[in-house]
């Protein structure tokens, strides 16, 4: 759907790190760019931690095949100054993902519906990885929930949705566009009521546990 | 205080919704044999007793029936804290299927006997409740509009009820109240505008977002519909009671036209430009709820200001039929299916035999009974405008049908079991297209 607006395949790996970094202050509060790499684009995303932190979202949009595609933009306004801030933002990014797959496979579009079912997958599954990598263990320690609690639950969730995501991508790489539409409807309610319980309950609870450390945190989160 | 908010598995068990949400549908089944059966005897007068009978066979037993199961559902999830003793909730279903049909019976029959049953039922089935949800809402980490809505609606049917019982009382016991037309303008004030509308506006700012991917309704709009709401609520039920000229009920109705012109314009704007573009009988019955209400507010306008009872009858319809029912009708389509899936069918999540939701409940008979619903608002709201009787039966014989296929439709699903084939432990895809360099 989205042709990179800047290739950096090409480019010498020294020049990367600059020419990204123009790209990025030519845009608009708000705007986004989408920019290609032949490997890993991790080194450079850590390069606009250490400079740009407070101005930026990034998001993995495709990986492997040599060729890595993501999306870089500017925020409105700075931040993210919460987990619920940059957890909830995933959520509205997650769902964006979501609703362009459905459409693409309702308007009967097969090939257009795997390649964005695959970016949904990818931002999806490293938002499962941010939250049980990067917060649950640690929270779970924090609050002694001790593999139990509230932390359990959405582990679970996770592992049902993951589930989901397995139907939906065996759908829709057999083209089978009902099956997915289908699978899509189901997991959509399964995704939502458990984003509403983390945004109204979980973030918040880790919000507070992490007061003191949060920044650090999101820093480390971003480069998932 | 915030670990009081961490009630993520406290959802209640499968059942206790469900109870609910199936018997609902059979009160509103009654309402038509009701209907069926009386005629246009029932829409001459929104006084008469066979006529209250037939409007609480739906207010009580359709409306208030679901949006109790609905709240024990999603108090927990909306305000972020628990129902204490949930268990009691059976008490509350039972208090509503023994009192609202010993109401109807007692009203329709005259069988006086019948009349202290349901003073009974009801008031231990709403005693319950009310406690229940007040210390759910006194324990709200934070005050969000849903929860000063569902705050607001629960009182207003504390006063509602309280109205409610007196008539009863006075119908039994004789003894009365001092005026009994202002009362009953006080009772359906708070009854429809404050707990049939304010939790239905409470209710949809969190969830017409979620279901259909939509931005979310803004807060400052949804706070200035709570206030038109709070302060309808307030010079409404005053303004019965001083008893001016009947010019002075622009205000409450200008208020409530305020509210519902910003509430359902801005639910217009956000389905339109819904990111999801999905049509399906649910986004019917929102659509057609949406245009209901309005529609109702200018029948109740033309009704108070010219005087003309006839309109209190369409008003009532539109309203009761048109808004709330579509509302709710199209809730139960999204609530009911997804609760059987989750709980019975979630943790086989990855298995390509384990139904999805549009094997629990199929879409195309969702838009057949979508079809019968639209057909039994069309006439009922014909007979209440023209008080024809063929109509009046008619339209008692399309709410038998439409909330008949309802019924039958949720049954099902309840029933519902998951296949022997889909009994395959649910494999983990992590990893498989984990970046390199992500851990
Ligand atoms: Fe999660
Ligand atoms: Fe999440």
């Amino acid at each position: 759907m989205t042709e990179p607006t800047l290739d950096l395949s090409a480019a010498p790996e020294a020049e990367r790190a600059q020419r990204l970094g123009a790209a990025f202050v030519a845009l608009a509060p708000g705007g986004s760019l989408t920019f290609a790499t032949p490997g890993d684009p991790r080194k450079l995303v850590r390069d606009f931690v250490a400079k740009q932190w407070g101005h930026f979202d990034w998001a993995p949009l495709r990986a492997g095949d040599g060729r890595h595609l993501s999306q870089l933009s500017k925020r409105k306004q700075q931040g993210p100054h919460s987990i619920l801030d940059m957890f909830g933002d995933d959520h509205r990014r997650c769902d964006e993902l979501f609703a362009n797959a459905e459409s693409a496979a309702q308007q009967g579009d097969a090939a257009l519906a795997a390649d964005l079912f695959a970016r949904y997958e990818l931002g999806l599954q490293r938002h499962f990885r941010m939250e049980e990598e990067g917060i649950f263990p640690e929270l779970d320690k924090r609050m002694g929930f001790m593999g139990g609690g509230p932390t359990m639950v959405m582990r679970e969730e996770h592992q049902q949705m993951r589930g989901m995501l397995r139907r939906m991508a065996g759908s829709v790489e057999q083209g089978n566009l009902e099956e997915f539409l289908g699978a899509c409807e189901t997991m959509l309610y399964l995704m939502e009521q458990h984003n509403m319980k983390e945004e109204q309950m979980l973030y918040a609870m880790a919000d507070d546990a992490f007061s003191a450390d949060r920044d650090e945190l999101l820093r480390r989160l971003v480069l998932f | 205080m915030r670990r009081q908010g961490l009630h993520l598995d406290q959802a209640p068990p499968l059942h206790l919704p469900l109870r609910f949400f199936l018997t609902a549908p059979l009160f509103a089944v009654a309402a038509g044999l009701v209907l069926l059966w009386r005629g246009s005897a029932l829409l001459q007068t929104t006084w008469s007793p066979h006529t209250v009978a037939l409007t609480h066979l739906l207010t009580l037993g359709f409306i208030s029936m679901v949006m109790c199961g609905a709240l024990y559902q999603i108090v927990p999830v909306l305000v972020g804290s628990a129902v204490p003793r949930l268990r009691l909730a059976a008490v509350v279903h039972g208090g509503l299927c023994v009192g609202v049909p010993a109401l109807a019976g007692g009203l329709l029959s005259g069988w006086q006997w019948l009349l202290p049953v349901a003073l009974a039922a009801l008031g231990i089935a709403w005693a319950v409740f009310l406690g229940q949800l007040t210390l759910a809402l006194a324990r709200a980490p934070s005050v969000t509009v849903t929860v000063a809505s569902i705050a607001v609606a629960a009182s207003s049917l504390l006063l509602a009820v309280s109205l409610g019982l007196l008539f009863a009382w006075e119908l039994v016991y004789g003894w009365l109240p001092p005026d009994r037309a202002t009362l009953t303008a006080v009772h359906l004030y708070l009854a429809l505008g404050g707990w049939v509308g304010t939790l239905i506006t409470g209710v949809g700012y969190a969830l017409i977002p979620m279901f259909y991917l939509s931005t979310p309704f803004p807060r400052g709009i949804a706070w200035l519909v709570l206030a038109c709401q709070g302060l309808m609520l307030l010079t409404g039920p005053l303004l019965a009671w001083v008893a001016p000229s009947r010019w002075w009920h622009l205000l409450p109705l200008g208020l409530a036209a305020l509210a519902v012109t910003v509430f359902t314009g801005m639910v217009w704007r956000m389905l339109h430009a819904r990111r999801r573009r999905i049509s399906d009988a649910t986004l019917r019955f929102w659509q057609v709820g949406m245009l209901a209400l309005p529609l109702a507010l200018a029948a109740l306008a033309v009704h108070v200001l010219g005087q003309l009872p006839r309109w209190s009858l369409v008003f009532g319809t539109l309203y009761l039929l048109g808004f709330a029912g579509a509302a709710i009708n199209g809730m139960l389509y999204k609530i009911v299916p997804f609760l059987v899936w989750l709980h019975r069918f979630s943790r086989h999540a990855g298995s390509a035999e384990m139904p999805l939701l549009k094997d629990i409940i199929a879409p195309r008979h969702m838009q057949w009974q979508w079809r019968a619903y639209a057909l039994m608002l069309v006439l009922a709201t014909a007979a209440a405008g023209s008080g024809l009787d063929v109509l009046a039966r008619l339209a008692g014989l399309a709410l038998v049908v439409a909330f008949g296929a309802l019924a039958l439709l949720l049954f099902r699903a309840a029933r519902m079991k998951l296949p022997p084939a889909a009994r395959t432990p649910a494999r983990d895809r992590a990893g498989e297209t984990a970046p390199p360099g992500a851990r």
